[in-house]
């Protein structure tokens, strides 16, 4: 059956069928983005005091402004690709055409650049709301375990992802045979123990019959506490870590290890401090973890825009005020040579090591190397490169205890990163939608063109007016994110 | 009918106008946030009102020439008047949680 008007239009309407179609598809796009812009609103209004400032300006502007004229630029592209074809011309078509998936690329491409290194940027919160931000060079807590609390009821056994390489998890269990820990051994067990429980239940049950009473309720799968034949280094990535303390870790998968806690500070390379939100500035945690210096630096920044806003007779950028950027100096207490350098022999990590910082130097795993770190969570392998070759941002040591959060500029970051990789991210995906469609047209419909070349004109135009509505998101999405 | 292939030439001279103008608009508005410090002094309703006139004017430009809005069938523009009017309700929507009346019945600061 010949569907009518997918080329001619309606006489009544005046329009044909995809035409109708991609309308109403943009009507419900305009909900999808009015519903994500009203949500921006509705967070940039509702947030905004001193404990929470909404993170003005963020993002560098230069990639923001070149996707906007590359943008820009497709969507005059993909109009020129239209006329081309109404016109007949099917060469200068696929030139356009061709021009539009180059600036769809670019723009992903930058965006790209643009995530990775939110990704790859951390920053963490103290409990005076000191934020530094930069690179995260160790996040983990050493353990050295001499006995593990087994949950029986569990099928996987998890903790003995944070071993540190080069030990083997030898056991002795209660009857003082010795053992290499894994899942099959732990599988055998379980059913060992819930066939004495049932076999002992059996007998209660007799017994009970016996004598007259009623029967005791069945005993529950007790942990099993095994023996570490020699006290194995654990290097657990804190998120896989339920709860812990000086002489217990009770891991995701309801095990435990018991010993003695080594360090959980977390090494973090700080590059900006920002004081937005501390009260007592003077007084603030930062200044506990990096040298005076730089706290001279900290206020001679503050006087300095204070000065210049005040000659200009505007009030301060509370953000620009209360953050330095690009630190220069050195941390209170050196961390380690070898992180700061990212060489070294590696030698045996956590065998041994002190908690005060500067024996530290041998024995803090590297985040660049592999084999021994596996307890070192992936962040710890980010930023490794060029971020401290010329300058010396200073390394700090911050005990866990002091850490309200830590986190990379992702969506976790706070509010505005939430909805700026929601939208952001949504928007990405119509770009890398719209391309293929168009990628489509171009590469696919050349036949369509030969046989009724209108055809592929409405196909473009259609497909450009989802372009047009995709470039016109960003429009906004630019002001709003990068300037504002 | 607009759509013919003579009158399509004499509009690449707008569309190629209207790309300029986009440009220039784009500029306008980095220039703001440059030297008139949009956002400057911190996030202000100046601020706010200042970048989504520009923006705003520039989708219309899109709309408008672009997507052929100039010259439409009205089946059409009927669609975007349903839109737009259910567009508002959205944007409405977060406003009507903003004047939370439960946080003022219960005396807390909203």
């Amino acid at each position: 059956m010949e569907i009518p008007y997918t080329v001619t239009a309606r006489t009544d309407t005046g329009l044909w069928n995809a035409k109708i179609g991609i309308w109403l598809f943009l009507a419900s796009e305009v909900m999808l983005f009015g519903g994500l812009f009203s949500g921006y609103v509705f967070l940039r209004i509702g947030i905004g005091d001193i404990d929470n400032p909404w993170p003005e300006r963020q993002l560098p502007i230069l990639p923001g402004f070149i996707n906007t004229l590359v943008l820009i630029g497709s969507s005059v592209l993909v109009v020129f690709a239209w006329a081309s074809l109404k016109m007949r011309n099917y060469a200068k078509y696929q030139i356009y055409m061709v021009g539009v998936l180059v600036c769809a690329l670019a723009f992903l491409v930058i965006k790209s650049v643009e995530y990775y290194g939110k990704f790859t940027h951390y920053g963490i919160k103290l409990s005076d709301q000191t934020i530094f931000e930069g690179y995260v060079k160790k996040d983990n807590i050493e353990f050295e375990a001499t006995d593990l609390l087994l949950d029986p009821r569990q099928t996987r056994l998890n903790i003995l992802e944070g071993l540190k390489a080069g030990q083997e998890p030898l056991f002795k269990t209660p009857d003082g045979e010795e053992i290499l820990l894994d899942t099959a051994w732990l599988r055998s067990y379980r059913v060992e123990a819930r066939n004495a429980l049932v076999e002992a239940q059996r007998a209660e049950v007799e017994a009970a019959e016996a004598e007259g009473r009623v029967a005791n309720p069945p005993k529950q799968l007790e942990r099993l506490k095994l023996t570490a034949v020699k006290p194995l280094q654990f290097a657990f990535n804190p998120r896989r870590v339920r709860t812990y303390a000086d002489g217990l870790v009770v891991y995701q998968d309801q095990h435990s290890v018991e010993g003695t806690l080594i360090d959980d500070s977390i090494v973090f390379e700080v590059h900006d401090i920002n004081l937005q939100a501390v009260k007592d500035q003077e007084n603030a945690l930062a200044w506990q973890f990096v040298d005076d210096g730089i706290k001279e630096q900290f206020f001679d920044h503050q006087a300095k825009v204070l000065k210049d806003t005040e000659a200009r007779g505007v009030r301060p950028d509370p953000y620009e005020l209360n953050v330095l950027k690009h630190v220069h100096g050195h941390a209170r207490e050196p961390v380690s040579g070898e992180l700061k350098e990212g060489g070294g022999d590696g030698g045996a990590p956590g065998v041994g090591v002190e908690s005060e910082p500067s024996e530290a130097d041998e024995t803090v795993p590297k985040p660049e190397t592999g084999g021994e770190t596996e307890g070192v969570s992936p962040e710890g392998a980010h930023g490794k490169e060029g971020h401290h070759a010329e300058e010396s941002y200073p390394l700090v040591k911050i005990p866990r205890a002091l850490k309200l959060f830590l986190s990379n500029h992702g969506p976790a970051y706070n509010t505005y990163y939430a909805i700026y990789f929601t939208m952001t991210g949504l928007h990405g995906l119509h770009v890398i939608g719209g391309a293929l469609v168009l990628a489509y047209f171009l590469l696919f419909n050349k036949r369509l063109y030969q046989q009724n070349p209108e055809h592929l004109a409405n196909r473009v135009e259609v497909g450009g007016l989802f372009w047009h509505f995709v470039d016109l998101v960003w429009i906004f999405l630019f002001p709003i994110m990068y300037l504002m | 009918m607009a759509d013919s292939p003579e009158e399509i030439q004499k509009h690449l001279r707008t569309y190629l106008y209207v790309f300029y103008a986009l440009i220039v608009g784009t500029l306008i508005t980095v220039g703001a946030y440059l030297y008139i410090d949009l956002g400057g002094e911190g996030f202000s309703v100046g601020d706010a009102v200042l970048g989504l006139m520009i923006a705003t004017a520039k989708a219309s430009l899109v709309c408008l020439f672009f997507m052929h809005l100039n010259h439409e069938k009205s089946l059409i523009y009927k669609f975007l008047v349903f839109t737009f009017f259910f567009f508002l309700g959205l944007m409405f929507l977060s406003l009507f949680a903003l004047w939370n009346p439960i946080q003022e019945i219960l005396g807390v600061q909203g």
